[in-house]
């Protein structure tokens, strides 16, 4: 698995300074972007694709000062939200404030240590990716469970999220199941579908109806509406991205939440879901073939411009003894992993076998706790002000844990 | 040789911090000594072309163009430790917002004068490795 560094770019006219500072930062195995020319460096930040983590920036500059280059950056959309560090050897409380202002995020002066450069460095990087993993002010109404490779738990977690949504809150929720020709979903939950989305491989219409939709959805006790996979080969190949096209807008009406199973390959049926969806689960297991497959589903979210933080890992812990814990699969990921659903092995099997979801069977578990938990950071931001006076144990019992923490 | 580790061994300058290039050599480990040496010659590279534009900005009387080049020589001597030519720089940034235009021509000899030493201390050591 290839390293993935963050990238800084230090734009600084001093060449001296420029030198030294780049040398620390390669030291501390950053990839580094330099220019000793402001309006140099705006040229290639603007046009680059390869964008950097972190601004290192000069402020006295003859061709253009560090705070007209915070502006033109903050009012770039692809560019506002990059961390600035401006280096300064201006010290007054006036300079910081106009610095600050300006939009830079912290500022160092030149004669700093290097563990203080060092240091200020690694806490905006810190910052910046805790913002991008942080799910907790995510509105996802629609949520697609996805991985790079199979038997990590993509339908246990799909169908139990499901229901973990729908049972914290008391509304309805629908599970849309999109491993074509398996149709794990309905046997996972014992229901038996009559129709599914590949019928609508002769619809000519622009839209589709919401009656024609709702025909073809499976009620669970639970609170979930299934929308079964098409089964066999024939009717999965009737499944298109076009088809995906003409379901989504519906689909997402049907219930407050849209949870898709989205299995474990890219197809242009699945592309197009997880490039609608609001929030993609990747879902990993602790060993070294699953965390590759996540790098490298992380690196076709960022090639296709997905934004950084619609991708939640998930490690479901499926093999309790790995050497391969949660901190060693974030720093490979450089993600930020707030869930790790623990392992239960035998009820999980038992709950498969008999056709009853597992949160169904175990809900007081650790692993139901920790999904129950999941659904709430998902529909939290939502739910929390239309139902403020909600409230049941479990519901309770997860906003005082994610209090404490 | 070794170029900044003992001090005591060094032709010392009152002029230059020793400190901060000890800082950046053990912080860059094996390749410490090398880019120590490196940044010295850059300096010395450098330097005199910001201190001609320096001389050039008071004789024209070009007083924004001063300022970024003083500041720009007061930054690099700071990354040195070159402590003497950095206060000398602030100096001069002082009377330049105070408006004394009349000091600046002796705080420039002044500091003509320092740079000289510490340049001929840095030749010094990087003509005895």
């Amino acid at each position: 698995m290839a390293e993935n560094k963050d990238h800084i770019l230090i734009v600084e006219d001093s060449d001296i300074t420029l030198y030294k500072v780049k040398a620390v930062l390669i030291r501390l195995g950053y990839d580094v972007t330099s220019y000793n020319n402001p309006v140099a460096a705006l040229e290639w930040l603007l046009s680059t694709s390869n964008q950097p983590d972190l601004i290192l920036l000069d402020v006295v500059m003859p061709q253009m000062d560090g705070y007209e280059f915070i502006r033109r950056v903050r009012a770039q959309s692809q560019t506002a939200k990059i961390p600035i560090l401006l280096l300064t050897s201006h010290v007054d409380t006036r300079d910081k404030i106009e610095g600050l202002e300006a939009g830079a995020d912290d500022y160092l002066g030149k004669s700093a240590s290097l563990t203080e450069l060092e240091l200020r460095v690694k806490a905006l990087l810190a910052r910046k990716h805790s913002k991008e993993d942080s799910i907790t002010q995510i509105s996802a109404r629609s949520i697609a469970v996805f991985s790079l490779r199979g038997g990590v738990g993509v339908s246990t977690l799909a169908i139990n999220l499901s229901i973990a949504i729908s049972q914290l809150w008391g509304i309805e929720t629908c599970l849309w199941d999109m491993v074509m020709g398996v149709g794990q979903c309905a046997l996972m939950m014992n229901l038996k579908p009559n129709s599914t989305i590949a019928s609508l491989s002769e619809w000519t219409d622009k839209t589709v109806d919401e009656t024609i939709l709702r025909s073809m959805l499976l009620k669970h006790d639970t609170g979930v509406w299934l929308m079964p996979a098409a089964s066999g080969v024939e009717d999965s190949e009737l499944i298109t991205a076009k088809m995906v096209d003409l379901v989504w807008p519906v689909v997402q009406t049907l219930a407050p939440y849209l949870i898709i199973d989205a299995g474990n390959h890219f197809s242009d049926p699945t592309l197009t879901i997880l490039e609608r969806a609001d929030v993609i689960l990747l879902v990993l297991a602790p060993e070294l073939a699953s965390v590759n497959a996540s790098y490298q589903a992380l690196k076709v979210f960022s090639d296709l411009g997905f934004p950084t933080g619609k991708v939640i890992p998930v490690v479901n812990n499926i093999i309790p003894s790995s050497t391969l814990d949660v901190a060693k699969i974030a720093a490979g990921l450089k993600k930020t992993i707030i869930t790790e659903i623990p392992y239960d092995g035998k009820n999980m099997v038992r709950a498969i076998n008999q056709g009853i979801p597992y949160i169904a069977t175990s809900p007081k578990s650790e692993t139901s706790m920790a999904i129950s938990t999941l659904a709430y950071r998902l529909s939290s931001s939502d739910m929390e002000s239309k139902m403020t006076e909600h409230s049941t144990p479990q519901l309770d019992g997860i906003r005082k844990g994610i209090q404490r923490k | 040789m070794n170029l900044f580790i003992d001090t005591k061994l060094i032709s010392s300058s009152p002029f230059i911090d020793e400190k901060v290039m000890d800082e950046f050599k053990k912080f860059m480990g094996e390749e410490g000594d090398t880019l120590v040496k490196e940044l010295i010659e850059l300096y010395l590279k450098n330097t005199p072309k910001l201190m001609a534009d320096i001389e050039n900005d008071i004789k024209v009387g070009d007083i924004e163009s001063l300022k970024i080049h003083i500041h720009g020589l007061k930054g690099s001597s700071a990354q040195l430790g070159v402590v003497g030519v950095s206060n000398m720089c602030k100096n001069i940034e002082e009377v330049i917002l105070e408006g004394k235009i009349n000091e600046i021509k002796p705080l420039h000899d002044q500091l003509k004068d320092v740079y000289q030493q510490v340049a001929t201390n840095y030749q010094g050591r990087i003509s005895a490795e």
